[in-house]
C-alpha cells in the first residue's frame, strides 16, 4: 500500500508532496498505517471540496491510497477535516521528515 | 457607508440576537470557546457595545472614560502554544507594552498598521467598519506552513523553519489577511475563478499598501512583492508573489516556479486551488501596480483609494476582472476627475493587462 498526501493552497499556494510505501516500513510502522487510513474512512470524502468564501487562504489536503486492487484519491478542505483524518495527514507528514 | 451596500452583502454575518443583553465578559468568553460563527458575532456585539460606550464618552460620561473605554482600534493577540485551539492563550491586548514574543509583537503592530491605513486613509472603523476588535492568534500549530484569516480571526504559522519562517515577518502578509476580513463584509467575493481571483488580488492590494504606508514608500521606491522575507535561506526567491512582475517571486527546485500569470493571455484555467485564485490574482494585482507607478506618489492617495472605493461600494459576490476594470475606472472618475490622470492610468493599466 503506497499513501501520497499532497497539500495545496494556503497563502502562498505553493504544493508540497509525500509518499510513504507501507512496504518500505517496519511492519509496526506499516500496521500503524493501514489503521490510521482505516481510521479515516476516505470513502466519505468527495473527490474534490467545495470553496467556502468566508474561509480564504486554507490549506487542501490530497490523501491517495494505492494497493494492487484499487485507488482512491480524496480532497478535504483544512477546516473540515475531521480528527481521524486529520491525524492521518500529520503521520504522513511527521514520517516523510523522518 | 450607506445602508445599501451593507444590505447586499449576504456573507456578512448576521446580528448577534442578543446584541445589547449579553455583558462584555460573557462576549469574549464566547469568543473564546466559540466557533467560528459564534466568535465572529460575539466580535461584533462587543464593537456594537464599545460604540455605545464611545457615544457615552462624547456627552462627558467621565465614568465610562475612566473604566477604559478606547478610540476604534482594539487589538488582542493571543499564542496557541502550538495547539489548534482558537484563539489560545492571551498574549497582549491593546496598550499594553511589548512582550518578549516576537511573534505577539508583530502580528500586534501588523494588526495596528493596518487598523491605521484603513482608518487614517479610506476613514473605515476596522474589518467591519464598525470598530470590530482585531483579534490574532499565533503559534498556531506546529511548523504550520500558513497564515489565515477563519472569518472572526487572524491565525499564524510559524513555518517549518526549512522552506517558510513564521508568518509574522511579513507585515503585508499580516494586510492580506485583515483585507479578506474587509472583503467578506463589503463585496464580499467569491472565493473561485476570477471573483475569487479579485479577492486575493484586493488582500495583496492592500496589504503591499500597508507596507508601503510603513515604510513610507512612493509607488516607484515599493518593491510590490507580497510575503518578502518568508522564504528561509535555502529557498530561491525573494517572496510568494510579485506584483510588479507576477511569475517572477521564486524558481527553486523544491518549491517550483511562481505560476502568476502577468496578463490575460497568460490566464492559467485550472481547478486546482479554487480555479486558480492565488495565481490569476497576478492580472489584477499587476493592474494595481501600472496604475499607482504611472500615478506616481503614495500609492494609498490615489490608486489604494480607487481600488478601496471599488471593494466597498461597486464590486458584488460574482464580479469578474472585467467588472473590476469598469468599476475603478468610473471610481478613479468619480474621485479624482481629470485630476492627475488618474483614471486615464487605471485605464491605461487594465488594458496593458489585456482586461480591456
Amino acid at each position: 500500500m503506497k499513501v501520497r498526501l499532497e497539500r495545496s493552497g494556503g497563502l502562498a499556494n505553493i504544493r508540497r508532496t509525500v509518499t510513504v510505501d507501507a512496504t518500505a516500513l517496519a511492519p509496526e510502522r506499516a500496521e500503524e498505517l493501514r489503521r490510521l487510513v482505516e481510521a479515516a474512512d476516505l470513502a466519505t470524502f468527495p473527490e474534490n471540496p467545495a470553496p467556502h468564501p468566508s474561509q480564504p487562504d486554507r490549506f487542501v489536503y490530497r490523501v491517495t491510497v494505492e494497493d494492487e486492487a484499487s485507488a482512491r484519491s480524496v480532497s478535504v478542505r483544512e477546516d473540515t477535516a475531521p480528527e481521524p483524518f486529520r491525524r492521518l495527514v500529520d503521520w504522513l507528514q511527521a514520517t516523510a521528515e523522518g | 457607508m450607506t445602508a445599501k451596500t451593507r444590505g447586499r452583502n449576504a456573507a456578512r454575518p448576521r446580528c448577534f440576537p442578543a446584541a445589547g443583553i449579553l455583558p462584555p465578559h460573557i462576549l469574549w468568553a464566547i469568543v473564546e470557546n466559540g466557533d467560528v460563527e459564534q466568535r465572529a458575532r460575539a466580535l461584533q456585539a462587543l464593537a456594537v457595545s464599545e460604540r455605545i460606550r464611545g457615544r457615552r464618552e462624547l456627552l462627558g460620561d467621565i465614568a465610562t472614560a475612566a473604566a477604559g473605554a478606547t478610540p476604534g482600534k482594539h487589538r488582542t493577540v493571543y499564542d496557541a502554544k502550538h495547539g489548534s485551539q482558537l484563539p489560545g492563550a492571551k498574549a497582549r491586548g491593546e496598550g499594553d507594552p511589548p512582550g518578549k514574543d516576537v511573534a505577539v509583537n508583530e502580528a500586534y503592530d501588523g494588526a495596528g498598521a493596518t487598523y491605521d491605513l484603513y482608518h487614517d486613509v479610506f476613514g473605515r472603523d476596522s474589518i467591519d467598519d464598525r470598530g470590530m476588535p482585531l483579534v490574532s492568534t499565533v503559534h498556531y500549530q506546529r511548523s504550520y506552513d500558513n497564515a489565515f484569516w477563519d472569518g472572526a480571526q487572524m491565525v499564524y504559522g510559524d513555518g517549518d523553519g526549512k522552506i517558510f519562517q513564521r508568518f509574522t515577518k511579513a507585515v503585508d502578509v499580516i494586510g492580506h489577511e485583515l483585507t479578506h476580513g474587509v472583503t467578506q463584509y463589503e463585496a464580499s467575493l467569491d472565493y473561485a475563478d476570477q471573483p475569487g481571483a479579485l479577492n486575493e488580488s484586493f488582500s495583496d492590494v492592500f496589504g503591499s499598501l500597508v507596507k508601503q504606508r510603513t515604510l513610507g514608500q512612493t509607488a516607484e521606491r515599493a518593491d510590490w512583492l507580497i510575503g518578502a522575507g518568508l522564504f528561509t535561506a535555502a529557498v530561491r526567491g525573494a517572496a510568494l508573489r510579485s506584483m510588479a512582475a507576477p511569475g517572477t517571486a521564486y524558481d527553486d527546485p523544491l518549491i517550483g516556479k511562481d505560476p502568476q500569470p502577468a496578463d490575460m493571455a497568460h490566464y492559467v484555467d485550472t481547478a486546482d486551488d479554487n480555479g486558480g485564485v492565488h495565481i490569476n490574482s497576478g492580472i489584477p494585482n499587476r493592474a494595481f501596480y501600472l496604475a499607482a507607478v504611472a500615478i506616481g506618489g503614495f500609492a494609498w492617495e490615489t490608486a489604494g483609494k480607487v481600488w478601496y472605493v471599488t471593494l466597498r461600494d461597486r464590486l458584488r459576490p460574482t464580479s469578474d476582472f472585467k467588472a473590476a476594470a469598469a468599476s475603478t475606472i468610473a471610481a478613479a472618475k468619480e474621485l479624482f476627475g481629470a485630476r492627475g490622470g488618474v483614471a486615464k492610468a487605471v485605464a491605461a493599466a487594465w488594458k496593458r493587462v489585456g482586461v480591456v
